[in-house]
C-alpha cells in the first residue's frame, strides 16, 4: 500500500513537467490574492486563450479527450497527473473547462458535423463555452428547471432565465437545457442545445456574489432562435445527455480540481501559525487546551481528505469510478473548510470582522469565511451529497418524492 | 499510486469474514459474556490453522533488518475483520506484544518470543497505555534491579490466558520508564479477572511480587516508547475501523427492514443522512488507517504524527457508528439481546484502553507544534525530511508551500 506513483506515472509526470517547465513560465500571471478560484477579467481570458492554443498546439489541450479529437485519450491518472502539473503553475487552466465537459458529450452524443464545428474550436480556445443548465427555479432539483423551448420552422424560441452560470459574460458558446415537455413527468421532457451566446434576445447580467466579487451570471431569454441543427441527442433525451456532462463534472471536481480550495492541506500550517500568532486568556492561542484540540481535529479531518484523494486515484487506476467517494470529499471538504474559516476568524478576535487591514492575514481568512457556503452549496449541496451516498452506496430505500411520476405542468413551483 | 487493499488482501479479508462468519460471527462473541475461558479457543485454532497468527509479527521472527518492509497490510485487514465480528480471539492482543518485541526487543529477545507469538504457541498481550505514561503520577509497577517487578498492572487485554505480556514500569533510580516482558506463568504472578464495560472480552490486572522480568533495552528510550505506542494505536485503530462498518451495516439492515408510519425507516431523510455521515466518517477514517498502517509498512519515521491522526479519526469513527447505530435500533436497541450495545461497549474499550482522544489530540498538536515558535509550520518540513526518499511527498510539500490562501 503505497501512493507513490508507479514507473509509467512517474515518466508521464517527468514528461508533463518537462513540457511546463519550458512552456508555462512565457506567460506571466498572478492570481487574485485571497481567492481559490482565479477571478475572471478580460485580461486572464485572453492569456488563458493564449494558454489553451499553446498547449492545443502542442497536443496538451484536453488530454482525456479522444485522440480523433485532438486528445490522447489519457486514462484519469494522467489526467490527474497533468492538472496536478498544471496547477503547480500560475496558468489559467480553468477557464476552458465547460469546453472539455461540452467535447466529451458531444464525442458520446453529438452529431459529427456538431463535432467538427465545435470541438477544434474548444480544443484550441477559441471559442469559451459557459454550462446554462441551473437556475433558480430548480436549484439542487436540476431536472426541475422551467426555462422553455418550443417549436417555430426549422428550429426552436427559448424563454426563461437561467443564474450561477459561471463566466456567463464571456461565454461565446453554452450547452442549454430546457424544457420542451409539459406534460410529462420532469426528467422525460428536456432537450438539450448547443447555443451561440450573441443570439438575438439572450440578455447577460453579472450577478453579484456574497463575496462582493462577479464570477457568475444571469442569462435571460427573450425568444431566442435555436436552429434544429444545433440540438444534442433526441427531443425529450436532454436529461441523460445532461447527466453525461454532469458525470465528466463530477470526476473533474471529485479528483480534486474544479477550483475549490484546490489545496485544503496548505491550510493548516497557515492555521497553525495564525493561532501561534494571536493571543487568548493572556497566552499564545497556541498554547491554549481547548484550542489545540480543535487544531488536532482539524488536522485529523484535512489528513483523512488528503488520503481519501489518493484511494480515489488508485480506483481510477484500477478502471473503477470512484463516484461515491467523490460525494464523501466534497461532503467533508465544504464542512471542514466551513470549520476552519470560522475558526480562523474566532482567534483573530475583533482583527477578524474588520477589513482592509490584512493583519495576519485577516482579508484573506474573511475571504474564506465569505467564500465557504459556496463550497457546500454549488455542485450538489451537502443534503444531495448525502443523497448519493444513501442511494448509491448503503442502498437504503428510496425517499418518497412527491413530483415522481406526475406531468411536469402538475408539479408546485415557488415563483412564477 | 496503489493505496488501497490489493486483490490478495481483499481476499485473505473476505476468506478471514467467512470463517468468524462460519463460526457464528458476533453470536460467537457472546457466548463469551461470562464464560470459563478467556478465549474462543476453537475460533484461535482456525486463525491459527490458516496461518493468521503469523500476521502478528509482520516483519518474522528472524528478520535482522528493521526496514525490511511487508505483512502490516495484511494484518491491518485481519485485525479489520476481528473488529467487525467482535471476534474473541487474541490476535490483536498478540500483535500488539509483538509490535513491542519487535521494535523495542533486542535480537536475543525477538528470537525467543516472537517465533511462538507467529505460530500462536504462545499468546501475548501489551498492558494499557497512554501517551501519558510518561507523567510521574501515573501509576506503574516499579522495577528492582534490572529483572524484577512489583506492583500491579494496568489492565491486560486477554491478560487470564496470555503467556506473556508486556508492561510498562518505572526503572529503579532516574524515574525513567521501559517496557518490561513477563511470563505470566511465573508462579509469583498473581492474576485477577477485571469486570469491564466491555461484557464480551476478558480483562485482567497483573499483580507482581519481585516477579522476574526482562527490559525490552530499546524501550527505555521515550523515542522508542512512544514509536511502541504509536505502532500499538494504528494496529488497532484497524479493529475500531471493523467494528465502526459492523454498525453501519446492522444500521443499513434495520433502517431497510423496520417499517413504522407505513415504510421502511431507511426510506426517512433524516435517517439516511444520518447514515450517510456515519459512512464518510468511516471512509476519512480508514484513509487515515491506511496511512498509518503504510508508515509502519515502510518503517518511516511519519508514524509520529499517523499513529494519532488513526488513532484520533477511528475513535471518533466508531463512536458516532456505535452510538448512531443504537440510536437508529430504538428501543429494540436498549435490549441486551440485540448486539448494538456490545459494539457500544467495545467501542469505549478500545478508545480508552490507549487512553481517550483528549490526549491524543493533545500528543497529536504537540508533535506538529513541536518546533519552536516561529517555526510552527515546521512540522511538514519535518515530515518532508523523514520521507526523504519518498518523492511524492516531497512534492507535495512543495505544493503545501503554495498555499491555498495565496
Amino acid at each position: 500500500m503505497d501512493f507513490s506513483d508507479s514507473p509509467q506515472e512517474a515518466a508521464f509526470r517527468q514528461e508533463v513537467r518537462s513540457w511546463l517547465d519550458t512552456n508555462a513560465g512565457l506567460l506571466n500571471l498572478t492570481s487574485e490574492s485571497g481567492s481559490s478560484i482565479l477571478a475572471v477579467t478580460p485580461m486572464v481570458v485572453e492569456s488563458a486563450r493564449a494558454w489553451q492554443a499553446q498547449k492545443a498546439a502542442n497536443r496538451w489541450a484536453f488530454i482525456g479527450w479522444p485522440e480523433e479529437y485532438g486528445g490522447r485519450n489519457a486514462s484519469a491518472v494522467q489526467q490527474l497527473i497533468w492538472d496536478q502539473e498544471e496547477g503547480r503553475s500560475a496558468v489559467p487552466a480553468n477557464m476552458f473547462t465547460i469546453d472539455y465537459l461540452a467535447g466529451m458529450t458531444l464525442a458520446t452524443h453529438g452529431t459529427v458535423s456538431q463535432r467538427k464545428q465545435f470541438m477544434p474550436r474548444m480544443l484550441d480556445g477559441s471559442d469559451i463555452w459557459a454550462m446554462l443548465f441551473t437556475e433558480r427555479a430548480a436549484g439542487s432539483d436540476l431536472a426541475g428547471i422551467r426555462t422553455g423551448a418550443v417549436r417555430d420552422g426549422d428550429g426552436w424560441r427559448v424563454r426563461g432565465e437561467k443564474s450561477w452560470i459561471w463566466c456567463a459574460e464571456y461565454a461565446d458558446w453554452g450547452t442549454l437545457l430546457v424544457r420542451t415537455d409539459w406534460d410529462v413527468p420532469k426528467h422525460r421532457g428536456l432537450t438539450y442545445f448547443l447555443l451561440d451566446m450573441r443570439s438575438p434576445g439572450i440578455t447577460i447580467s453579472p450577478l453579484r456574489e456574497m463575496t462582493g466579487s462577479e464570477q457568475f451570471g444571469r442569462v435571460t431569454f427573450d425568444e431566442v432562435y435555436v436552429p434544429d441543427s444545433l440540438r444534442v441527442g433526441e427531443v425529450g433525451q436532454g436529461w441523460q445527455i445532461a447527466v453525461t456532462q454532469l458525470m465528466h463534472d463530477r470526476l473533474w471536481i471529485g479528483s480534486g480540481h474544479g477550483g475549490w480550495g484546490g489545496r485544503p492541506d496548505a491550510m493548516f500550517d497557515r492555521l497553525l501559525r495564525l493561532a501561534s500568532s494571536t493571543r487568548t486568556g493572556g497566552q499564545a492561542a497556541l498554547e491554549d487546551r481547548g484550542v489545540r484540540q480543535r487544531l488536532a481535529d482539524f488536522y485529523v479531518e484535512l489528513e483523512g481528505l488528503r488520503f481519501t484523494g489518493y484511494r480515489m486515484m488508485t480506483l481510477l487506476g484500477r478502471g473503477e469510478d470512484p463516484g461515491p467517494e467523490a460525494s464523501v470529499t466534497k461532503l467533508a471538504l465544504g464542512n471542514i473548510m466551513q470549520d476552519i474559516a470560522n475558526f480562523a476568524l474566532e482567534l483573530l478576535g475583533p482583527k477578524g470582522f474588520v477589513s482592509g487591514t490584512d493583519e495576519l492575514d485577516s482579508d484573506a481568512w474573511q475571504f474564506a469565511f465569505l467564500e465557504a457556503p459556496a463550497i457546500r452549496i454549488g455542485g450538489g449541496p451537502d443534503e444531495i451529497q448525502r443523497n448519493i451516498i444513501a442511494d448509491r452506496v448503503l442502498k437504503l430505500p428510496a425517499e418518497r418524492r412527491a413530483d415522481k411520476d406526475v406531468p411536469f405542468h402538475a408539479v408546485p413551483s415557488d415563483i412564477g | 499510486m496503489d493505496f488501497a487493499y490489493s486483490d490478495a488482501q481483499e481476499q485473505l479479508r473476505t476468506h478471514v469474514r467467512a470463517v468468524i462468519s462460519a463460526a457464528g460471527g458476533i453470536a460467537r462473541a457472546r457466548s463469551q459474556d461470562g464464560a470459563g475461558s478467556p478465549w474462543d479457543g476453537d475460533l484461535w485454532a482456525q486463525f491459527r490453522q490458516h496461518g493468521w497468527t503469523s500476521f502478528v509479527s509482520p516483519l518474522g521472527a528472524a528478520s535482522r533488518h528493521e526496514r525490511q518492509v511487508g505483512g502490516y497490510v495484511e494484518l491491518g485487514a485481519v485485525v479489520e475483520e476481528v473488529g467487525r465480528a467482535l471476534a474473541p480471539v487474541p490476535m490483536v492482543a498478540s500483535s500488539l506484544a509483538a509490535q513491542a518485541i519487535l521494535i523495542g526487543g533486542s535480537e536475543e529477545q525477538r528470537s525467543r518470543w516472537l517465533p511462538g507469538l507467529s505460530s500462536g504457541n504462545l499468546v501475548g498481550t501489551l498492558a494499557s497505555l497512554a501517551p501519558d505514561v510518561f507523567d510521574s503520577e501515573c501509576d506503574l509497577p516499579s522495577a528492582t534491579g534490572e529483572d524484577k517487578l512489583n506492583g500491579v498492572t494496568s489492565p491486560l487485554l486477554y491478560g487470564a490466558g496470555a503467556d506473556i505480556a508486556i508492561v510498562p514500569a518505572r526503572l529503579s533510580s532516574e524515574g525513567a520508564l521501559g517496557l518490561y516482558v513477563v511470563d505470566l506463568r511465573n508462579q509469583d504472578v498473581c492474576i485477577d479477572a477485571l469486570a469491564t464495560l466491555d461484557v464480551t472480552r476478558s480483562y485482567a490486572r497483573a499483580t507482581f511480587a519481585a516477579t522476574e522480568a526482562e527490559l525490552l533495552p530499546a524501550s527505555a528510550e521515550p523515542q522508542t516508547l512512544r514509536r511502541i505506542i504509536d505502532a500499538a494505536v494504528v494496529i488497532s485503530s484497524f479493529e475500531q475501523l471493523g467494528a465502526a462498518e459492523a454498525c453501519l451495516r446492522m444500521a443499513c439492515d434495520y433502517a431497510g427492514r423496520r417499517v413504522a408510519f407505513g415504510q421502511p425507516i431507511g426510506a426517512f431523510q433524516s435517517l439516511r443522512h444520518r447514515l450517510a455521515d456515519m459512512y464518510c466518517a468511516i471512509e476519512l477514517a480508514r484513509s487515515n488507517c491506511f496511512y498509518g498502517i503504510s508508515t509502519l509498512e515502510r518503517s518511516s519515521e511519519s508514524l509520529r504524527l499517523a499513529g494519532a491522526v488513526a488513532r484520533i479519526s477511528a475513535s471518533q469513527a466508531l463512536a458516532q457508528a456505535a452510538t448512531d447505530n443504537l440510536h437508529i435500533h430504538g428501543g429494540v436497541g436498549y435490549t441486551w439481546e440485540a448486539d448494538a450495545h456490545l459494539f457500544l461497549r467495545r467501542c469505549k474499550s478500545l478508545e480508552l484502553y490507549f487512553g481517550g482522544s483528549i490526549i491524543w489530540r493533545e500528543t497529536l498538536l504537540s508533535r506538529l507544534a513541536s518546533v519552536s515558535d516561529e517555526g510552527v509550520s515546521q512540522a511538514t518540513s519535518e515530515l518532508l525530511r523523514s520521507e526523504g526518499e519518498d518523492e511524492f511527498l516531497r512534492r507535495e510539500g512543495e505544493e503545501r508551500s503554495g498555499g491555498f490562501l495565496g
